[in-house]
């Protein structure tokens, strides 16, 4: 072997000998075992810094159908019926929760629409202060008269559509994701569980809608607690949590004062009791705001007795085939962690794809009411998701499932 | 990649990396395993395409060639010479070194015609390679230690189109030397990957 045969390996494994170089034509490249081997660790050690270096990209739709049309073959399908319940909706997800209202949900005229506690959710859902201390009962029969004729609005808008465009065609499906070790749902669970949620993120919106000008809320938090990144838009504008976890502040991270506000340092906002009796309104840290008054304290034992129970995240998804997109319904995520990033991991017919959910929120981000709202677009024959909790440093620990769909 | 959560089954987990099972399927012409090898390692080796030509509708296209190839040759795959995923990777930086020169033809400019890929290692973004975690903490790692003149090399090497005859016109050096160069770099940071922290230099 010349000194400069492995060198010549190196270049050979690379393809990177000139057309004229002798040693493209070299038999000892094919046949010397130590170079074969040479030729061999350099293609691996290539593989290996090409794809260290390169930002990881999420593949675009469309490459294994066009990979699956040329080889005669269709592309994956989802198995129908095995993870995906038949379901009446529309698209959007407003849209839908009007159809789950009307149709499925709604009472009949002078009854209220089902609260949390009053549906069928076998979630755990313990009475917060906030609960208890419920708003009076004028100002509810406002909110559900507003909401009655929302729904009804929305309804007629929704029968226009299906008309246009043909109910059988137009039946979306529902699939559950639950947390590892949660609890399967039965299909009528399913719906129960769909129609709260849904009904609970309307509620929420609408209240937000139909508030007086002069109130300054703008977000309502039905409950649940928001993943980082919460903004409050404008300088003088609040957000209301109708649901505040108060006996769960030191679990999310909060600092507390006696007079009982808290300070959320991750979203820098401070949450007071609202006057009203509706829960907290949580408002922007400002330069005048004295700090010293909060105080963090350990994390203690979650309390079992009277406080606000951290239930264990689940979601479900509503795909609309005609649409070709699918709702995502999350209900209470975990606060994102430091050192963690929240990701989101889907299978559809054009193939797998994954995303952030900071990013998803940024671009299909729908409402933010406890319950997150979210819609991917192109994502039509759903076969499988994931929100996974990853690790953003490596070798910090492995990622782990916070909900998915049954595989 | 595409199955983050680690699997309980050994096989699976094996061939996260070598690819052998699903290989040894699509010789078989199973359209499913070819699926699976998608969602496995698609992501990775979209990445890699836009990486080297940095153009979004160029990089699809080169997967996409890159998976009908793993298709037609997969009965060629020979597990002793390579992983499979290395297999993949070389199939595709084919395609995108044929559609880098056929640019650079058109483009009737040989040296320097637009930046290559760079050696940096990215930013993290929101999404992790779970599967390829290890491997790209531990080159990650060695390519902070590799010098000026090295990492030039291996990025030559690596990303630029041209042959080690360009390079050594660049570089100013004699063909035979830039050959060493380029070997003596990589021959470092496959020894740093092999001995890791243990690794000294000279």
């Amino acid at each position: 072997m010349k000194p400069t045969d492995p060198a010549d390996a190196t270049a050979h494994a690379l393809d990177l000998l000139p057309p004229t170089d002798p040693a493209r034509s070299d038999p000892a490249l094919r046949r010397n075992p130590a170079l074969v081997a040479e030729v061999h660790a350099t293609r691996e050690l290539a593989a290996d810094v090409w794809l260290s270096i390169a930002p990881l990209r999420t593949a675009p739709p469309g490459v294994l159908a066009a990979v699956m049309e040329k080889i005669g073959s269709a592309a994956a399908s989802p198995s129908p019926g095995r993870r995906w319940l038949p379901w009446v909706a529309a698209s959007g997800w407003a849209a839908a929760a009007a159809v789950f209202l009307a149709w499925w949900v709604w009472p009949p005229a002078g009854e209220l629409p089902p609260g949390p506690s009053e549906s069928a959710n076998s979630t755990p859902h313990r009475a917060t202060p906030a609960e208890t201390a419920a708003p009076d009962s004028g100002l509810r029969a406002g909110r559900d008269s507003a909401l009655r004729e929302e729904i009804q609005r929305l309804q007629a808008r929704l029968a226009k559509q299906r008309n246009a465009i043909g109910a059988d065609a137009a039946t979306p499906r529902v699939m559950a994701l639950r947390s590892p070790g949660g609890v399967r749902r039965s299909p009528a669970e399913t719906r129960a569980r769909v129609n709260a949620l849904l009904t609970e993120a309307l509620r929420s919106v609408l209240e937000a809608e139909h508030l007086p000008t002069d109130d300054p809320v703008a977000l309502v938090i039905e409950r649940g607690w928001p993943i980082g990144g919460l903004a409050v838009p404008d300088e003088n504008g609040v957000v209301r949590h109708r649901n505040f976890p108060e006996t769960s502040w030191r679990e999310l991270g909060m600092l507390r004062s006696e007079s009982g506000e808290y300070f959320d340092p991750a979203n820098r906002l401070i949450w007071s009791p609202d006057p009203a009796g509706r829960g907290f309104l949580g408002r922007n840290l400002t330069a005048a705001d004295d700090l010293a008054g909060f105080v963090a304290e350990p994390v203690r034992e979650r309390p079992t007795e009277g406080g606000f129970e951290l239930a264990a995240p689940e979601g479900f998804l509503i795909e609309d085939p005609l649409a070709g997109t699918t709702q995502v319904v999350l209900d209470h995520l975990p606060a994102q962690s430091a050192g963690t990033a929240t990701v989101v991991k889907w299978t559809a017919a054009g193939g797998p794809q994954s995303a952030s959910l900071d990013t998803l929120m940024a671009t299909n981000f729908s409402t933010s009411v406890g319950t997150l709202v979210l819609t991917l677009p192109n994502s039509s024959g759903m076969t499988s998701f994931q929100v996974l909790a990853v690790p953003t440093l490596p070798g910090t620990g492995s990622a782990q499932v916070i909900v998915a769909s049954d595989p | 990649m595409r199955n983050p959560v680690p699997s309980n089954d050994p096989h699976e987990r094996a061939d996260v990396r070598d690819g052998l099972r699903l290989l040894t399927r699509i010789a078989r012409r199973e359209p499913e395993a070819l699926a699976e090898l998608y969602r496995m390692w698609g992501d990775r080796l979209y990445s890699m395409a836009l990486h080297w030509i940095q153009d979004e509708g160029a990089a699809k296209e080169a997967l996409q060639d890159c998976l009908l190839r793993v298709w037609q040759k997969a009965g060629d795959f020979d597990p002793a010479k390579s992983r499979g995923f290395t297999w993949c990777a070389m199939i595709l930086r084919g395609l995108c070194l044929d559609w880098l020169r056929h640019r650079r033809r058109r483009a009737g400019v040989w040296q320097d015609w637009q930046a290559t890929a760079a050696l940096a290692v990215p930013a993290r973004c929101g999404v992790e390679d779970l599967s390829f975690r290890e491997t790209v903490s531990r080159v990650r790692k060695a390519l902070t230690r590799l010098d000026d003149e090295e990492s030039e090399s291996v990025r030559s090497a690596l990303f630029d189109p041209g042959t080690l005859q360009d390079h050594a016109t660049r570089w100013q050096v004699p063909l035979g030397t830039a050959k060493i160069r380029v070997h003596r770099a990589m021959l470092k940071l496959r020894k740093m990957l092999t001995e890791g922290d243990d690794y000294e230099t000279d």
